[in-house]
């Protein structure tokens, strides 16, 4: 178990999976605004503590 | 426009910041073409209701004379009454602000992040006064005050470490740390304010059912509402300090998983922590430190609990005069003070041991009743 868990962090830390790993992060955002909001600007309200 | 509440907003600011990352990659600053920026955003902050544009001006130049002149007394007397005046001057913009809607007054006193400005000015008056500030510059307190990216609702950063990244231009290498980690804050800000919070508003919050007021729908709405406000709040701070990161400055952070606290004080230590810290700098140490010297009362930790009482109080008032905000305060007074007593006792009767499964256990606790003070502070129940 802990030589499986050793080799996960292992790849992990690879710069290239590091990358990867991010990008998809990074897409997966930028996919989440398309779905919601399309092409549009926001209509987003303010922020609650823009009030105090 | 608000400060990162639009994709135009971001827009802007990302053509604005290309010249800030070039430069900061070359290992260089420009004053200049920050100050640029810095007017830039405060425009598209502020000029679009001309009462706010004239209201911030007027406040900045009150608080420079303000910081100013108490810094040119410093040097030379340090009398009691004169700084209370002076803090007591500082604060009237915001208590003129915060008492005008109570007077069904129109509030054209107050602007966007006034609340923010002020806790800057007096912390800078009463570290004048502590002895730990000795000189300001007009030019060094307007950089602090006008620091575009945090203006709208903070972090509260503190003028000695602010200073210090002025001082600093980071190296090649570092600056490329900052502007990956200012990146990856700013995504972080898109997915909690425009992605979860959008989500938990729009799915749970606004639904005719929640909207209903049943006990049921009240239950599910405590949930929810901390849960919204925290993505919403903690989602600003993160643009705040992502754009702060790029501009070179190590803003403090707001949040570190609140909702994972063991107890009320790892709570406020996690939650806010900007405003939270200065609370208990500028308002319960001072407090504690008072009633110790003159020795009003001896018990030491009854001191505490007025300093507790103290301190949540204002900040509850601090959010607004309203009752809901009032008693949120007062429910976190209660429960920092209900919490030092039984940590306290716990040392003696050992009822609460510490392992695994009680710290899970407590984590849970504690989130409960955070949410129910959410619940409060939200005005739904009164």
């Amino acid at each position: 178990m802990g030589t499986m868990m050793k080799k996960i962090k292992t790849f992990f830390q690879l710069p290239y999976v590091c990358w990867t790993v991010k990008m998809s992060y990074y897409l997966l955002i930028l996919l989440g605004l398309l779905m919601i909001y399309g092409f549009k600007t926001t209509n987003s309200s303010a922020f609650i503590y823009n009030e105090f | 426009m608000i400060p990162y509440s639009s994709f135009s907003f971001f827009m802007i600011l990302g053509i604005l910041f290309v010249p800030v990352v070039v430069l900061g990659y070359k290992e260089k600053r420009s004053i200049v073409y920050n100050s640029l920026v810095h007017a830039v955003i405060l425009l598209l902050a502020f000029a679009s209701d001309i009462h706010q544009l004239v209201s911030f001006i007027v406040y900045i130049v009150w608080q420079v004379i303000l910081v100013n002149w108490y810094a040119a007394y410093r040097k030379e007397k340090n009398e009691a009454g004169v700084f209370y005046a002076v803090v007591f001057l500082a604060l009237v913009p915001l208590l003129v602000t915060k008492l005008l809607p109570v007077w069904n007054v129109s509030n054209i006193v107050g602007f966007l992040g006034i609340s923010y400005l002020t806790f800057k000015t007096v912390q800078m008056i009463i570290d004048m006064r502590d002895g730990a500030l000795k000189t300001v510059t007009v030019k060094e307190q307007l950089m602090f005050l006008l620091f575009s990216p945090t203006i709208s609702s903070g972090p509260i950063d503190r003028f000695k470490r602010f200073q210090k990244d002025m001082e600093t231009i980071p190296t090649r290498e570092e600056y490329r740390l900052l502007l990956y980690k200012g990146i990856n804050k700013i995504f972080l800000g898109f997915l909690y304010k425009f992605i979860i919070a959008y989500v938990i508003n729009d799915r749970v919050i606004e639904t005719p059912f929640i909207q209903a007021h049943t006990p049921l729908s009240t239950f599910i709405y405590m949930y929810a509402y901390s849960l919204y406000l925290f993505f919403d709040f903690a989602g600003y701070s993160a643009f705040a300090v992502g754009a702060s990161y790029i501009m070179g400055v190590k803003t403090p952070e707001n949040f570190n998983l609140p909702f994972l606290s063991k107890n009320m004080k790892d709570f406020w230590n996690r939650w806010h922590m900007s405003l939270s810290f200065w609370f208990r700098d500028y308002v319960y140490m001072r407090f504690v430190f008072w009633m110790m010297k003159n020795k009003w009362i001896q018990n030491r930790y009854t001191v505490s609990y007025f300093g507790y009482f103290l301190l949540f109080f204002l900040m509850g008032v601090w959010h607004g005069l309203e009752l809901h905000y009032v008693a949120y305060g007062l429910y976190h007074a209660a429960l920092m003070i209900g919490y030092d007593f039984f940590e306290r006792k716990n040392k003696q009767w050992k009822i609460w041991k510490k392992n695994k499964g009680t710290e899970v256990l407590s984590v849970i606790i504690t989130f409960h009743v955070i949410c129910f003070g959410f619940l409060i502070f939200s005005g739904r129940l009164f």
